[in-house]
């Protein structure tokens, strides 16, 4: 077992390091949703040929480094990092106009530190506990799939009606994947592309029309403040326990601890859920403001780390919020992986890793977050975010998905691939925006198309 | 700070959480979209004709293609300054956050002193220079009706 971990550690180690480096980068600048970027790239070292261990801590580090990063933005300048930075937005605000965004942020992100460790940890138990189910899980996915999806569809702001546009969104991607046979193709990868750059291609649609762009004008330059920062620290690598307070540690502690066990709710959710916990216990509003946004974006790394650890390690399907969208690749990425279907046996992480390996590589994957994003977003987060708002403009970053999705789908399927990308991801921005289907739901609606229809009709 | 001079405010539009002038994007997404497929499909052309394992040629060639995307988007940001003015917070603000506190106290029925907190959050407000700035305006929230 020693030797196993030995041979892949020092790919696991550079790729680590390298999705350390790739996503603390990718964070900082806003609206970089989590599936977007980490879809592509996690699914390019999995084809190129990285082993198993050095994919899932690429995955990995990369995740808890851009859960830490994306705090600079939503905290310096009040737009979210990220899909998992906005409920931040309205605590962050706050800080903001008391003018103390810096603290805010140094809170966001040791909380971050501390909850992924021990999300890391929690997660492997949960998973060993249900493990022993794993078998009976797998002969019931099908129906299982079905119940999340609408238990997730339920929980979204939309209610029962989530739940039922689950049945028009489910025929739409029935009949893409028709579309997609016709021709002889088979599409993926571009199926979650196009769910989680959806609200971007809806925006461009109605931007299009001219009645859209006047609903849409705005008569001045974004208005972005940035606030001076603070150095409460000597040296490089401040220590996160002593930048929270026994409160903040208690409640980053109790929430990752809670999250890690709800894995297959909407981190998004769970994220809102317990802020609103944590705000209820504490009654002066400095303590709590800080309290909130600190155990918020601890929850933010332990939900990601959970929601990806416990379906790979206890199942090989993805049976989370997370594992459908997000980290998808790590259990189905063509050739390379493929999840369990009626007709074919599973192989993917799951098979690939055992339980200890998952400890040992989350763990590192942990550490390696810890040394390359920690300390940069604790020493140089302002100039970071000046940086990104004065040089990357929208444009840019609108060009660069643009160009991604278009890459993304004709790398897959060609024409068929662009027709789908588009097609799919204009319905599902539109569900996103008027509708409150999101994006978790759609996820979770993809599965039940592909596998839970098959097996059921 | 933006001299971009055919830049005037009359076509600006939110799109995806930001504001973009309407024309550049245009430009930028068809920027983007040809140098990221050009880079692809050139890279899927000259790998084709090398010997190997055609998923593995094709990766590299989406690899390629993503190089491709960030090429496009360096392109665009060089070309397309951001459609955003920086504001840097006045020097002295504590009249402002003094009222902005006796707001948000005014609206909590459940806010408890800053006094009665542990001491180890208020030895953080007093390096903030906040904890004055608190206990004035628990002050005047409790005077005005």
């Amino acid at each position: 077992m020693l030797h196993e971990i030995l041979i892949q550690f020092w790919p696991a180690l550079m790729y680590g390091v390298a999705g350390a480096i790739i996503f603390s980068l990718i964070g900082m600048v806003s609206g970089t949703d989590e599936t977007a970027t980490m879809v592509p790239l996690t699914l390019m070292v999995i084809i190129i040929g990285a082993p198993p261990a050095a994919v899932f801590t690429f995955w990995m580090a990369g995740a808890v480094s851009k859960h830490m990063t994306h705090a600079i933005p939503t905290a310096l300048l009040g737009i979210p990092g990220d899909t998992m930075a906005t409920p931040m937005l309205e605590e962050a605000d706050l800080l903001r106009k008391l003018g103390i965004p810096h603290i805010a942020l140094k809170k966001m992100i040791s909380s971050s530190i501390i909850s992924a460790f021990i999300a890391v940890v929690a997660a492997v138990g949960f998973a060993l506990v249900l493990a022993p189910f794993g078998d009976i899980i797998t002969k019931f996915a099908p129906w299982i799939f079905l119940v999340a999806a609408i238990l997730i569809a339920y929980f979204s702001k939309g209610k029962w009606a989530s739940v039922l546009l689950l049945i028009p969104f489910v025929t739409f991607i029935l009949a893409l994947k028709a579309f997609n046979g016709q021709y002889d193709t088979s599409l993926g990868v571009t199926f979650f592309l196009a769910i989680a750059i959806g609200p971007l291609i809806a925006d461009l649609f109605t931007v299009m029309s001219p009645s859209g762009r006047k609903a849409q004008a705005r008569d001045k330059y974004n208005e972005v403040q940035v606030a001076p920062d603070l150095k409460l620290w000597q040296g490089y690598f401040p220590n996160p326990f002593k930048i929270l307070n026994k409160t903040q540690i208690k409640f980053t502690a109790i929430t990752s601890l809670i999250s890690s066990a709800t894995f297959v709710f909407s981190p998004v959710a769970m994220t809102v859920i317990l802020g609103e916990f944590v705000g209820s216990r504490i009654k002066n509003t400095y303590h709590r403001l800080t309290t909130v946004l600190s155990s918020k974006n601890g929850v933010t790394e332990s939900t990601y780390i959970a929601e990806a650890l416990i379906p790979l390690i206890a199942f090989g399907l993805p049976l989370s919020p997370v594992a459908a969208g997000p980290a998808a690749p790590l259990f189905n990425a063509p050739p390379v992986f493929n999840v369990e279907t009626a007709e074919v046996a599973g192989n993917n992480l799951h098979h690939l890793l055992s339980p200890m390996d998952f400890l040992f590589y989350g763990l590192l994957s942990v550490i390696l977050a810890a040394i390359i994003a920690y300390p940069f977003s604790m020493n140089y987060a302002r100039n970071a975010a000046l940086f990104v708002v004065r040089k990357i403009s929208h444009e840019a970053i609108i060009a660069t998905f643009i160009g991604l999705i278009l890459v993304i789908s004709i790398w897959e399927g060609g024409l068929v691939g662009v027709f789908t990308v588009l097609g799919l991801g204009l319905l599902g921005g539109l569900l996103s925006k008027h509708f409150s289907f999101n994006t978790g739901c759609q996820f979770m609606g993809y599965y039940v198309a592909v596998l839970s229809i098959p097996a059921i009709i | 700070m933006n001299t971009n001079m055919e830049r005037s405010n009359d076509h600006l539009v939110e799109v995806w959480g930001d504001t973009v002038d309407f024309r550049s994007m245009l430009l930028a997404i068809v920027i983007g979209s040809v140098v990221s497929t050009g880079t692809f499909l050139l890279a899927k052309f000259f790998l084709s004709s090398l010997s190997g394992d055609t998923t593995l040629l094709n990766g590299y060639a989406m690899l390629i293609g993503l190089g491709g995307c960030l090429l496009s988007g360096f392109i665009c940001a060089v070309m397309f300054k951001p459609a955003r003015t920086v504001i840097s917070s006045q020097e002295d603000n504590s009249e402002n956050v003094k009222a902005f506190i006796v707001d948000l106290i005014k609206d909590d029925p459940n806010y408890t002193s800053v006094d009665d907190l542990p001491s180890e959050v208020k030895k953080e407000l007093d390096l903030l220079q906040l904890m004055t700035v608190f206990q004035e305006a628990e002050v005047i929230a409790k005077k005005k009706p």
